[in-house]
């Protein structure tokens, strides 16, 4: 009502002043910086609506301009306003040309937060905004790998070069204890959260909003305590269609083998240790040769979008296809995507549509620990002077001696015989209305599907293990269907009173459903080397067990609410609840509140600031909130009875039964894991905003951690249970601050440093834990390393996640390894031991590391020369982090150069004596694994096409992504993925990671 | 307009009263709805035997534990194969701890059949009058998890109830137990079914149910710490009842009660089924063969050349005792189809005498040796296409075994009578070695029969203690001769309780308290 009687007021004086007021005309041409025109500039005459906006040219006539002094007051998006006084006299024309500069501290950005959007200078919450042109390039299989090391606190990993491999972030430290509870952040791709990034091109997206403190993130209540990724993929803008398209071609090479003996050097050194007690194959072969290749990867991105006031629409078809770096590995993707906006009704109804389609055909191979067929484990174990293939050309799967090693596969033959693939059909859909109901209530419903299809199929002809273990053929095939639908609807409601109070509310309710069903069958005993899995008669044994099937379903329901109140943009505070329930949760614990609160308050607006010339902005904000973690799989509250008792015989009718059996015991109090979170932060920009950033501390709690602890059995029949109990503890800093350096015609360069530290620790553990079953984490694998104490993570109480707790190595003496007797139970004991003595165990064991990083590092740039020719560069580096590597101590003992091939490390062991070092996990092999990696280089030329009727853009570039890493780490890359709790062991699983060379263009027409 | 907001509001409306957070189960039974049919309440009570199965190999480990503990059977660390942190050689040479896998393993399996026994039994008595004979046989199979918990752990928590079972039990003492076991048995005897009903011997039977008294009252002196006669009395009254039972004889062959099929075999009393496919968790033979034996029984599966006779125990048998070249395989080795066996360009030849379990690859045994030495293990039928699970039975109580009890139980109270020793000379006939007098037969010599004739079969672990040979040096254990036994041998004879079910309660800790 208020602003109906102000609107009408104005109408009465703007027709007033007209009536009164002779006119003159202001001209003149509105550019940037570097002098090129800006088309669609305003012009207005501060304090009233006459305006204009400036043509394809840049020029601009305002008409109609009041006699008397007046301010011209020039405006355009992403620049900085500029007001010019002038002296109008009746019927006069005078020139105002404008310069515009750009505006780099972009503070009245829109930044996209949870269930709405905020501009960037009155955010509250600890939330990093990263637009696509901050992004990394090259040759990315996630658009999550483009983040890395764009925002501070965000750590993105990926260990390994596997193009079918994921990328992993964790926001502000991992907080889980089980390895079984999903600890990644909550993905919300276009309002549809749960969202799978990998179903987006990165050439789509627009922008990142990275939420990481709990007020941020508890609008999404159980589902935000690992922080929340928002990504908003590209609309189209008013104006005549637009076509982009992106074509990108690389070479990926492994960056790093493994130094293993060469056929001739094998044969020395066995000679040398064990005379003639080995077997020669009578080849010589290079079983990284055999494996590795360059793999060629090629990305094509065409897009079109454009729009008018009323619609606009974005269309993009992308497709990719990469070769791995090991044989046998790639992937193949299409996707499709469409985003289309329409304004109905005055412009008070807009209706959206976004659709995402997603086809993979990937071609995977084994590289998980000691399993048998794992193509690096054999690669790097195979006696090179063993041959490839038989005499007669076919490939040689037997033994060449009953003295090779266990599980001896030849990786050719696995590559080259095991047919192992996945197809995935993903669809994503949303559509959504938006509806203002009266000025400033907007009422909101969206509904979002996603349908993810897989299907697995694998087939192993018989002989392919050379007759160890069951090697009569197999196959699989597996089909899944995962599903999720869910309903959203807000109320939004914005205000403001007199430019003085400013206020946003919001309530909302979403329902969400997500199934999984599979159907599968695990068959074995083929007839054919060639039908396999395509008919699947070709199998005789068909058991029961075989053919299996499984689904489940989970519900999740909120009710929400914000408040946000702004005195001024001056004075900030706001406050959300949220209550969440899960259908997973247990009877007793259905539903959870997760309330937050925050203020803010923009120091730089007070008067004693005004005298501060160069000061942009100081802002000072905390925030409390409390967040969810409900990532885990449903049902495990409950007792399931499922018939794996097999077949058994009922004794009393002489029939077949199947034998039901309780599978865990019930939880009826099971629920989220809670997270309460402290988040302090400072906002700031000195010098016209050049330099600008943030700093934020933050303390975090996680509560109720879930796992499957160990209990006492008695009343319960199982010794584990699920339930919730641990407690830990994240704090850390962030600090991110960019700086344009440069901003010369012929030179820019602006550069942006990342950093962040974080330590967690293991407040409490519980009643429930047992540090034997479930603390100890990292087991190794490999010949003869089943089970024991063959493990090197421990989780204790007061301590980090991811101690390595190790034995001591202190000698070589008689050829046997000697490590420190630290736990003595009688004096009498020795100083050092061997392996295999009494009175070594695990309380000799000391924390001898950490798996986990304590500083992330990275240093973004971007320059232009020239105006045409662009460079950017990103390093990375993460800091005080350990890794196992495993797969060096397992192949350095030179005593097992009969079973299997050694690193040339093996060698210099040789010199002090012969000895077996893998028998206990050693801090011998835990290295520092902190490294530096040159993620992205870019080297770009922009053609300028002014009146060019085809072009209206060309830019070509040749780019690296993995140029260089600097690390201490001996093996094969330093980077783990930072995911569950096993990470930080180098345990022959690491697929390669790759150097990458690309050379791409981008067109616009 | 108004119909956009009429219909946003009704889907909000909708979906506000959409608050229903039931957890709908799809592919297995709720524990509420559970049994659904009478079918699946007529077989409810089997799944009391659901923990034996992992008890045979490396989950529940009972089996391996009680064999490799023993003076019977090796898991040597053959240069870098089968070291697995230790766990073998630990069991070897006795210096386990409680954070091993074998006892860590076994208390967590044998308890979950305890207790899933309970859960039942509660049922069942809960059902009514009518399921006397199952509440019954479900008391029988729980008091054969308690024969072997106690056994191998002492004194353990005894419970008989489900509903109102405490959460931190005390254990109780064995003596006790053992009474109430025998007790539970005894009164239930009546009500069991019989063998007679050979589907009936991979259940508890009342002949299962008499063949565990006989154990137990065999052991009387070891559970109840006393040497009471009445013990072997009682023994020998159930092994008579056993004896004169016109189901069970003894096989023409001594390998018989170990082929396919073996449930039909008139010597078992009670076997653990085990199936290739649909019972997995019987691999002995996969521990034990030569890698490359898997062309001697044209297997479908390559062995994984572990396990093997200690050699002691080999030279215990003749020469010409049936069982010896009945349950070893040594010496020069054969395919399938009778010619030599060829493994790097010769004829694979087994050398028995394996010098001691921990064989490094730095020591001064040559790779061959390491490889191939020891004894294999075959008592267990390996048929042609064998896999790597058999489907052999385990019979767990056979009638050899109770003959050889009711001898003993003579020789340690009355006297051994002319009828049973009839009986132990049916087994050595029956081996082809010569039949035994009266007055030769002592104590000691029917230890070395037990040691012959129930080789493998998970009571020779049992046997020594009882006969006081446990924590005595033997081969692979306190042995002078072998340069790598560690010392400092456990001298207890059962196994810790593991540590991770002590710190989730405590009370374990402490003093056992009676049964109420």
């Amino acid at each position: 009502m208020v602003k109906k009687i102000l609107s009408l007021l104005a109408v009465v004086f703007i027709t007033l002043s007209f009536a009164y007021a002779q006119s003159g005309t202001a001209v003149g041409t509105i550019v940037d910086g570097d002098g090129l025109p800006l088309i669609g500039a305003n012009v207005v005459v501060k304090g009233t609506t006459i305006g204009t906006i400036t043509d394809i040219d840049g020029n601009y006539k305002l008409t109609g301009i009041p006699v008397g002094n007046q301010v011209l007051l020039s405006s355009f998006i992403g620049f900085t306003n500029i007001e010019k006084p002038i002296t109008m006299e009746a019927g006069k024309e005078v020139k105002v040309d404008f310069i515009l500069i750009e505006d780099i501290s972009q503070l009245d950005e829109l930044i996209v937060i949870g269930y709405g959007t905020q501009k960037k200078e009155d955010k509250t919450g600890a939330v990093a905004h990263i637009t696509a042109d901050e992004l990394n390039g090259g040759s990315l299989s996630d658009p999550l790998q483009a983040l890395a090391g764009k925002a501070a606190g965000v750590v993105v990993t990926k260990g390994g070069g596997d193009p079918n491999s994921d990328v992993k972030i964790k926001i502000r430290g991992s907080s889980g204890i089980s390895g079984k509870t999903d600890t990644n952040p909550l993905y919300v791709i276009d309002g549809i959260p749960g969202a799978d990034p990998s179903m987006i091109a990165p050439e789509d997206i627009a922008t990142f909003s990275i939420l990481k403190d709990a007020a941020s993130t508890a609008i999404y209540g159980s589902r935000g305590a690992n922080g929340v990724i928002l990504i908003t993929t590209k609309r189209g803008s008013v104006g005549a269609a637009k076509i982009n398209f992106n074509y990108t071609t690389s070479l990926d090479m492994v960056s790093k083998r493994l130094d293993l003996f060469s056929a001739d050097d094998y044969r020395t050194f066995a000679n040398y240790i064990k005379g003639d007690d080995w077997t020669d194959g009578g080849a010589s072969t290079d079983w990284q040769d055999e494996i590795f290749r360059t793999g060629i990867t090629q990305n094509y991105n065409l897009s079109a979008s454009g729009g008018t006031e009323k619609s606009n629409y974005f269309a993009s078809v992308t497709h990719s296809n990469w070769e791995g770096v090991i044989n046998g590995s790639g992937k193949e993707r299409t996707i499709g995507k469409l985003n289309v906006t329409h304004k109905g009704l005055n412009d008070k109804l807009t209706l959206t549509g976004g659709l995402t389609v997603a086809f993979e055909k990937n071609e995977l191979i084994n590289y998980e620990g000691g399993n048998k067929e794992n193509v690096l484990y054999q690669a790097y174990q195979r006696n090179p002077t063993d041959p490839v293939l038989n005499p007669d050309g076919s490939i040689a799967f037997e033994m060449v001696s009953a003295n090779r090693g266990f599980n001896y596969i030849n990786p050719v033959g696995i590559i080259e015989s095991i047919d192992k693939n996945d197809t995935k059909k993903k669809i994503m859909g949303i559509a959504k209305a938006d509806y203002e109901i009266i000025n400033g209530l907007v009422a909101s419903t969206n509904l979002s599907y996603i349908s993810k299809d897989k299907e697995y199929k694998y087939f192993r002809p018989v002989g392919v293990y050379g007759g160890q273990g069951e090697d009569d053929g197999a196959a699989s095939r597996w089909y899944e269907v995962d599903l999720q639908k869910s309903f959203e609807a807000t109320l939004t409601y914005s205000k403001s009173i007199d430019d003085l109070h400013n206020i946003t509310a919001l309530v909302g309710y979403t329902w969400q459903e997500n199934s999984l069903e599979k159907f599968g069958v695990d068959i074995r005993n083929s007839q054919s080397p060639t039908v396999g899995y395509n008919n699947l008669e070709s199998f005789i044994d068909v058991n029961h067990g075989d053919v299996k099937s499984e689904a489940r379903i989970s519900r999740l329901i909120g009710f929400f609410g914000r408040a946000q109140y702004n005195f001024e943009s001056k004075y900030y505070a706001s406050a959300s609840l949220r209550r969440d329930g899960s259908s997973k949760f247990g009877d007793n614990n259905k539903w959870g509140f997760f309330p937050t609160a925050s203020l803010a308050w923009n120091l730089h607006k007070e008067g004693f600031m005004d005298n501060l010339g160069w000061l942009d902005q100081l802002k000072l904000r905390t925030s409390f909130g409390v967040s969810g973690n409900q990532a885990f799989d449903p049902y495990f509250s409950k007792t399931l009875y499922r018939p794996t008792g097999g077949v058994s015989i009922d004794p009393i009718t002489g029939d077949e039964v199947l034998v039901w059996v309780a599978e865990r015991n019930k939880n009826e109090n099971l629920k989220w894991e809670q997270t309460t979170e402290i988040n302090t932060g400072l906002d700031f920009a000195f010098i016209n905003s050049k330099l600008s950033g943030t700093f934020e501390y933050y303390s975090k709690t996680t509560n109720d951690l879930i796992n499957e602890y160990n209990v006492p059995q008695g009343k319960l029949e199982w010794d584990r249970l699920w339930a919730n109990s641990a407690t830990i503890l994240n704090e850390g800093m962030e600090l991110f601050v960019s700086y344009y350096a440069l901003d010369n015609t012929n030179l820019k360069w602006k550069t942006a440093i990342a950093v962040s530290k974080n330590s967690s620790k293991v407040t409490e553990l519980g009643e429930y834990w047992s540090e034997t079953t479930d603390g100890r984490k990292g087991w190794l694998s490999g010949d003869g390393m089943v089970g024991g104490d063959n493990w090197t993570i421990y989780i204790e109480e007061d301590q980090p996640l991811g101690n390595f707790y190790l034995y001591e190595f202190a000698y070589i003496q008689d050829g046997d390894a000697f490590y420190k007797n630290n736990f003595k139970e009688n004096p009498d004991e020795e100083d050092f031991l061997r392996a295999d003595d009494e009175g070594l165990d695990n309380l000799d064991r000391k924390i001898k590391g950490n798996a986990t990083p304590d500083i992330e590092l990275s240093w973004s740039n971007n320059l232009t020369f020239y105006k045409n020719i662009t460079l950017d560069f990103s390093f990375r580096a993460l800091l005080g982090q350990q890794v196992y590597n495993h797969t060096r101590g397992y192949f350095a003992t030179p005593n097992h150069i009969a079973e299997r091939n050694l690193v040339t490390e093996a060698a210099d062991y040789v010199n002090q004596d012969y000895f077996d070092l893998f028998k206990k996990p050693t801090d011998l092999f835990l290295e520092d694994a902190s490294f530096l990696r040159l993620d992205y280089i870019s080297l770009g030329y922009n053609f300028n096409f002014d009146n060019n009727n085809y072009f209206k853009s060309l830019k070509l570039s040749i780019s690296s992504n993995n140029l260089f890493v600097i690390t201490k780490y001996s093996g094969s890359d330093p980077e783990m993925t930072i995911d569950g709790l096993d990470y930080g062991v180098d345990n022959f699983n690491v697929y390669p990671k790759t150097r990458t060379f690309s050379f791409g263009v981008n067109a616009t027409f | 307009m108004k119909k956009i907001i009429y219909i946003s509001l009704v889907l909000i409306v909708t979906s506000i009263s959409c608050t229903d957070l039931n957890e709908d189960v799809l592919d297995s039974i709720s524990s509420n709805n559970y049994p659904e049919t009478p079918e699946q309440i007529a077989v409810q009570h089997l799944e009391s035997y659901n923990a034996l199965s992992s008890l045979w190999d490396d989950g529940g480990y009972w089996f391996l534990a009680q064999e490799v503990s023993s003076d019977e059977m090796v898991a040597p660390t053959r240069g870098p194969h089968w070291f697995d942190g230790g766990k073998w050689l630990q069991l070897q040479y006795h210096n386990w701890n409680d954070q091993s896998d074998p006892p860590v393993g076994m208390w967590r399996d044998i308890f979950r059949g305890i207790v899933t026994s309970n859960k039942i039994n509660d049922k069942l008595k809960a059902g009514g009058g009518l399921a006397q004979s199952k509440i019954s046989e479900v008391e029988a199979i729980r008091s054969f998890y308690y024969y072997i918990f106690m056994d191998n752990f002492g004194d353990v928590p005894y419970l008989d109830k489900y509903i109102g079972a405490p959460e931190k039990p005390f254990r109780n003492n064995r003596t006790e137990i053992f009474d109430s076991l025998t007790t539970t048995l005894e009164r239930g005897l009546k009500n069991l079914p019989s063998i007679s009903n050979p589907a009936y011997k991979n259940y508890a039977s009342k002949e299962m149910a008499q063949a565990l008294l006989v154990k137990l009252y065999l052991n009387g002196k070891v559970y109840a710490e006393t040497d009471d006669q009445i013990f072997y009395e009682k023994a020998i009254q159930y092994c008579d009842s056993l004896i004169a039972n016109v189901n069970l004889f003894l096989e023409p062959d001594p390998l018989d009660a170990f082929k396919v099929d073996n449930t039909n075999s008139s010597e078992v009393i009670f076997a653990v089924p085990f199936d290739e496919v649909n019972k997995e968790g019987f691999r002995l033979h996969m521990r034990s063969l030569h890698y490359n034996h898997n062309e001697t029984f044209d297997m479908a599966a390559g062995p994984w050349n572990g396990f093997c006779v200690i050699p002691d125990h080999f030279d215990t048998y003749q020469s010409i005792d049936k069982r010896k070249s009945g349950y070893f395989l040594w010496g020069p080795q054969f395919t399938y189809s009778g010619s030599p066996l060829m493994v790097d360009g010769k004829q694979l030849d087994i050398d028995y005498k394996i010098p001691y379990p921990n064989m490094p690859v730095d020591g001064p045994l040559s790779i061959d040796f390491i490889t191939n030495c020891g004894a294999r293990i075959q008592k267990f039928e390996i048929y042609k296409d064998a896999k790597e699970n058999l489907t052999v039975n385990f019979p767990v109580f056979r009638l050899s075994d109770i003959y050889l009890m009711k001898a003993e139980a003579e020789l340690r109270s009355s006297g051994l009578t002319p009828a049973t020793l009839t009986l132990v000379n049916q087994i050595r006939s029956r081996a082809s070695i010569a039949e035994w007098n009266l007055g030769e037969v002592t104590l000691d010599s029917i230890y070395a029969e037990r040691g012959r004739e129930l080789y493998a079969e998970g009571h020779r672990r049992n046997d020594m203690i009882r006969f006081g040979k446990f924590d005595q040096p033997f081969w692979g254990k306190g042995d002078e001769t072998d340069p790598n036994d560690p010392g400092q041998n456990a001298i207890e004879n059962i196994f810790p309780i593991p540590l991770n079910a002590r710190t989730t309660n405590p009370n374990l800790d402490l003093e056992p308290k009676p049964i109420n």
